[in-house]
C-alpha cells in the first residue's frame, strides 16, 4: 500500500536532487582554472549525494509499498555506502579549496 | 541478514559521520584567514551546506544506532531522529543549490572581463614588457629620424 507522506517525500528528493545536481554541474562551467579541481569533485560529491539520499528514501518507500523490512534495510545500508563514498568525496573538495586558498591568507 | 545489513548501515553512518566532520574542519580553516569577500563568502556556503548536511548524516547514524537497541522508548526517539534526517537533509539539498548559484555567479563575474585572477598579473607583466619594448624602438626611431634629418 503506498504512503502519502513517505511518496512526497520519495518524489521531493528526486526532484531536489537532480536540481542540485544540475546547479552543482552549472557551478563546474563557471569555475575559474584555480578553483576548477575543487568544484570538480564538489559537483560529483552533490551529485552521489543526491543519489544516495534518494536511494535512502526509496527504501522507506518500497518498504512501506511491499510491506517488506528486509529491502528497507538493504537499500539504508547501501544509501549510507553511496553517502559515505560523497562525504569522502567532500573531505577530498575541502582539502582542494585548502590549498587554493593559502595563498590569500592573511598573515 | 537484517543484523549483517543494520551492522553495515551503522559503520558506514559512523564513517560518513567522521569524514564529514575533517571536511567541515578543512572547509573553516580554508575560509578562517580570508578577507570577508565573496571569495570567502562562496565557501562559507559550502561549509554551511555540509554542516546541514553533516547534522543529517548524523541524526541517521543516531537512527540506526537507536534502531539496533530494543527499549521502549527508543521507538520514539527513533522518529525523531527520522524526522531530523529529513529536514535537515531536505535543506541542505536546497541550500546546495544556492551555494551552487553563488560560486557560479563568482566565477561568472571573471568571465565578463574574460580574464582569470591567476593571468591578471602575467598580463600585467607582458603589458609592461611590451610598453618598454614599444618605448626602446620609438626612441631608436626618433634617433634614427634625428641623425637622417641632420644628414
Amino acid at each position: 500500500m503506498i504512503d502519502v507522506e513517505v511518496s512526497v517525500l520519495f518524489a521531493g528528493a528526486i526532484v531536489l536532487g537532480i536540481i542540485s545536481s544540475v546547479f552543482a554541474f552549472y557551478a563546474k562551467k563557471y569555475a575559474i582554472s584555480e578553483h576548477k579541481e575543487f568544484l570538480n569533485f564538489y559537483a560529483q560529491a552533490i551529485l552521489i549525494m543526491a543519489i544516495g539520499f534518494m536511494v535512502h528514501t526509496a527504501g522507506d518507500f518500497f518498504s512501506a509499498l511491499y510491506n517488506n523490512e528486509d529491502l528497507e534495510h538493504i537499500l539504508e545500508s547501501l544509501a549510507h555506502v553511496i553517502l559515505f563514498a560523497s562525504f569522502f568525496l567532500f573531505a577530498v573538495s575541502a582539502n582542494k579549496i585548502l590549498k587554493v586558498s593559502k595563498q590569500y591568507w592573511f598573515k | 541478514m537484517t543484523d549483517a545489513t543494520l551492522l553495515i548501515a551503522q559503520i558506514s553512518a559512523s564513517l560518513t559521520t567522521v569524514m564529514g566532520i575533517l571536511s567541515l574542519i578543512l572547509m573553516f580553516t580554508a575560509a578562517r584567514k580570508l578577507a570577508k569577500d565573496s571569495y570567502r563568502g562562496f565557501i562559507m556556503k559550502s561549509f554551511f551546506f555540509l554542516l546541514f548536511a553533516l547534522i543529517g548524516v548524523t541524526a541517521m547514524t543516531v537512527y540506526h544506532f537507536e534502531e539496533g537497541l530494543s527499549y521502549p522508548e527508543s521507538e520514539e526517539r527513533a522518529e525523531i531522529w527520522e524526522n531530523l534526517w529529513y529536514g535537515f537533509m531536505f535543506i541542505a539539498i536546497i541550500f546546495s543549490g544556492y551555494a551552487s548559484l553563488n560560486i557560479a555567479s563568482f566565477g561568472k563575474k571573471f568571465e565578463s572581463i574574460s580574464v582569470e585572477p591567476s593571468r591578471v598579473k602575467a598580463v600585467k607583466n607582458v603589458k609592461t614588457v611590451k610598453k618598454a619594448a614599444k618605448g626602446k624602438s620609438s626612441m631608436k626611431s626618433q634617433h634614427s629620424n634625428g641623425r637622417s634629418k641632420r644628414k
